[in-house]
């Protein structure tokens, strides 16, 4: 397994209950919006890559005839088996793979899902190229992922911000070549949406155990900020303490 | 209970059926189940990677199957758990 991988699994291992209980995470609006772009039908065979702990596969099982759902930290995948068990959902199964090397057949899914997951892979083309593989000729791909600005500069400086907090945060692309990389692997992109979530500082740091020293590293370049990341990240400090946004971008796309 | 069968059908070694490791042919990485329904062989000549079954939930990683590699099926030992 690639070092890039290994992080992300001893990365999100202890953090798998934080995931399960992040509001973000568990009722983000990107999450109803997907589902309502879309639009699951009730035979469709659907696969949910880099599930964590199956928040979009919990969502979209009761609208689809099963759902697979895979990750690679097999912690993240107990805790998506016991909120199926716990909900009742006897067509969900949970599952580890790696995204960039699924473990089906050609056109086996009607739907892939990948939400907040495609930061994480050091290979997003390949994994990509996976997607239009496993889906079925007319299959619909469901993403979302954070974006950042197009400027080069400003999006360095907005991923370093990231892996700071997260060092298994791999790389957040602006939207123009997001929709590039798909169009590249032979997707055609349906419907898009861009939308703004605010956090507060230390619950976002806390969720992947930020150390004091990292959190006033975070904090200082929130405050030397370039002036063309003002309008993503907006921060404002109030009530003693910093809130920001991120953008996140759902992407629909037929295959 | 055992891994679904419809499950089982789509299940493929993930070298042979993926990237510039694809194998040749329209469905490569095709699996047989072996030792009692606890351990996946990819049937692919020169393959030879092995994925086990542990707790019903194939492991399905290439890492993994590469272990396996040089252990003949009659001596796979069992699978263990998910998360030891």
């Amino acid at each position: 397994m690639s070092q890039h991988k290994s992080t992300v699994q001893s990365q999100f291992g202890p953090s798998a209950d934080a995931y399960a209980t992040s509001e973000v995470h568990a009722r983000g609006e990107s999450l109803d919006v997907l589902l309502e772009l879309v639009r699951p039908r009730p035979h469709w065979h659907m696969l949910d890559v880099g599930t964590g702990a199956g928040h979009t596969a919990l969502t979209f099982a009761p609208h689809v005839a099963r759902v697979v759902a895979t990750d690679i930290t097999p912690e993240m995948l107990a805790k998506t088996a016991e909120l199926a068990a716990a909900r009742g959902l006897v067509n969900l199964e949970a599952r580890p793979a790696d995204a960039e090397a699924l473990p089906f057949a050609d056109a086996s899914f009607d739907l892939l899902t990948c939400r907040l997951a495609f930061h994480h892979f050091p290979n997003p083309r390949q994994a990509l190229a996976e997607f239009a593989r496993v889906l079925k000729p007319g299959g619909i791909l469901g993403f979302t992922d954070n974006i950042t600005v197009p400027e080069k500069q400003a999006a360095a400086y907005y991923n370093a911000y990231e892996k700071l907090r997260d060092p298994s945060h791999h790389w957040v692309y602006p939207q123009p070549r997001l929709e590039a990389m798909f169009q590249q692997a032979g997707f055609t992109i349906l419907a898009t949406r861009r939308l703004s979530k605010e956090f507060e500082f230390h619950a976002w740091a806390d969720r992947q155990h930020v150390s004091d020293e990292n959190k006033a590293r975070l904090l200082e370049m929130m405050r030397r900020l370039p002036e063309s990341l003002h309008p993503l990240f907006a921060p404002r400090w109030a009530e003693g303490t910093l809130y920001f946004s991120l953008w996140e971008l759902v992407v629909v796309c037929g295959r | 209970m055992a891994v679904a069968q419809d499950l089982l059908e789509i299940l493929r070694c993930p070298y042979c059926v993926s990237g510039e490791t694809r194998k040749p042919g329209d469905d490569p990485g095709r699996l047989e189940l072996v030792r009692d329904g606890t351990w996946l062989v990819c049937q692919e000549p020169d393959c030879g990677r092995k994925y086990p079954i542990k707790e019903d939930i194939p492991v399905m990683l290439i890492e993994e199957g590469d272990k396996w590699i040089n252990t003949p099926v009659d001596q796979l030992p069992p699978p263990g758990k998910l998360v030891e």
